[in-house]
């Protein structure tokens, strides 16, 4: 199964993200973290049995994206995580560096949009977990 | 022979006596005469130097007739007045001075002074003056003069270019090098003084000690530039190094120099011009601190002005394309207080900004 996991520090990004993610039929419940460390703490103890999709941020404080990237090659469903890069900036230098992470299969600047949703469920490593409707 | 004849009477009967003498060496003496006239004249009268003879009072006894051509005055002309008629009046008395050291001295020397033309004009001369009044035949001073106007006029623009070259350097502040490749030795104006703080006791006039004074980072770059040029044959040098000052301070400089070489291309002369744009260098550093605090802010700014903006893109994407989405409302009150933060946190940047050009570093 796909879990589906919004780290964001701003409420309405999360709010917004979740509604789309809802309402494109990628999740009926996307898992919202507020913290990056929280969501470190529910993967460290997250079944392997399951895919995790993360949409991350890359500037929050306390720990942002990149260091949440290191942490994640910590852990043991690592293998079972895919990352979508989700960043207010438009920077070049930071989708440059995106590309250097193993999990990391897409850059987004925001806003996720619908669209953002439907060209996810096309990737090949998503695809299985969104059976075509015939 | 000089035959003379002269009618007598002689017993009544006329007659006549006839004289034959030898001249040949009375002749001979004659003609040596006219030649050393001849002679005289070649060196004295149509020579160039101006020949006077005068007495302690400057009277006139004699002038040769090339005063017309020194002076466009005739030695007839010359002569009614006194000599020192015509020296200018800031020259007269060094004149008379020397003049009368003719009274211990047979022979003096008079160094340059202003004599005046037919036009009115001034001529440059220098006067050999010796004293023949113990020979009789002369009986005066003797004056020989030397028109050098033209060397003065050389001289003074020698001098003039010098010291504009002087005061060139000076407004610069550019500090002269010279440099004589094959004998090792290096000389400077007075900028290694007045800019490095060189006393002359400090300074040894060798490559080396150039060498040494500069910056180690800057040291093999500069080495590697003038081997480059020199192989080049490019004549011209221009590089930016650090170099040392008495103080142990280092000064940024920008160094033009131009490379002499002899006929067979290999150099003999560098001269170069050492420019200290320490501060020109400094206020480059200040810009560009300052331009770089400028790029973090507009990176943070880019970073927190790109945040409730694409929250409302976001929000908009949303109710587009699911009108019939649930809590309507609430969104539309999301995107009214992203607009707001929006507006606060641009006008938080301009008042920021304004900061970093009031309070530089």
């Amino acid at each position: 199964m796909l879990k589906v996991l919004i780290i964001d520090d701003d409420d309405i990004v999360t709010l917004v993200q979740g509604k789309l993610l809802q309402n494109c039929s990628v999740t009926k419940e996307p898992l919202k973290f507020k913290r990056a460390s929280e969501a470190v703490e529910y993967l460290n103890s997250a079944s392997g049995e399951h895919h995790y999709l993360l949409l991350l941020d890359i500037n929050m404080p306390m720990m942002n994206g990149w260091q949440f990237l290191e942490e994640i090659e910590k852990m043991s469903v690592k293998n079972n995580i895919s990352v979508f890069m989700v960043t207010s900036s438009i920077d070049y230098n930071d989708k440059e560096k995106a590309k250097k992470y193993p999990r990391v299969i897409n850059f987004i600047e925001k806003p996720i949009t619908a669209k953002n949703c439907t060209q996810l469920k096309e990737l090949p490593i998503l695809k299985p977990y969104f059976p075509h409707p015939n | 022979m000089e035959i003379k004849s002269n009618p007598i009477e002689f017993d009544g009967r006329e007659a006549r006596v006839t004289q034959a003498k030898d001249i040949t060496a009375q002749l001979d003496a004659e003609q040596a005469l006219k030649c050393s006239e001849k002679r005289f004249r070649a060196l004295v009268q149509d020579a160039s130097d101006l020949i006077m003879i005068m007495n302690f009072d400057g009277e006139l006894s004699y002038v040769s007739p090339s005063s017309l051509q020194m002076t466009g005055i005739s030695d007839l002309d010359m002569i009614q007045n006194n000599f020192f008629h015509y020296i200018h009046e800031n020259d007269v008395e060094s004149v008379k001075e020397h003049l009368l050291k003719l009274k211990d001295n047979r022979r003096v020397q008079i160094p340059s002074y202003r004599i005046k033309t037919s036009t009115n004009k001034w001529r440059y001369i220098e006067t050999i003056i010796t004293n023949l009044n113990d020979d009789m035949s002369v009986n005066g001073l003797v004056a020989n003069s030397r028109d050098i106007t033209e060397f003065i006029k050389q001289e003074k623009k020698l001098i003039h270019s010098l010291k504009r070259y002087d005061i060139v350097a000076k407004a610069t502040s550019d500090t002269i090098t010279d440099y004589d490749v094959l004998n090792d030795k290096m000389y400077y104006n007075e900028g290694i003084e007045t800019v490095f703080g060189y006393s002359k006791s400090d300074i040894v006039n060798t490559g080396n000690w150039w060498n040494s004074k500069l910056h180690p980072e800057d040291m093999e770059r500069v080495r590697r530039y003038s081997k480059q040029v020199q192989k080049l044959r490019s004549g011209h040098i221009q590089i930016e190094y650090r170099f040392k000052c008495a103080d142990g301070s280092y000064k940024y400089i920008l160094d033009r120099s131009y490379l002499i070489t002899d006929e067979n291309g290999s150099t003999i002369r560098i001269i170069g011009a050492m420019q200290d744009i320490t501060e020109i260098q400094n206020y480059i550093q200040t810009i560009e601190d300052h331009n770089s605090r400028l790029k973090d802010i507009a990176w943070t700014q880019s970073h927190v002005v790109r945040a409730p903006l694409a929250r409302i893109m976001g929000l908009v994407d949303l109710i587009q394309n699911y009108p019939n989405i649930d809590e309507q409302s609430e969104l539309l009150e999301h995107i009214n207080s992203s607009a707001k933060e929006l507006d606060s946190i641009i006008r938080n940047i301009t008042s920021k900004t304004e900061d970093v050009t009031l309070n530089p570093r």
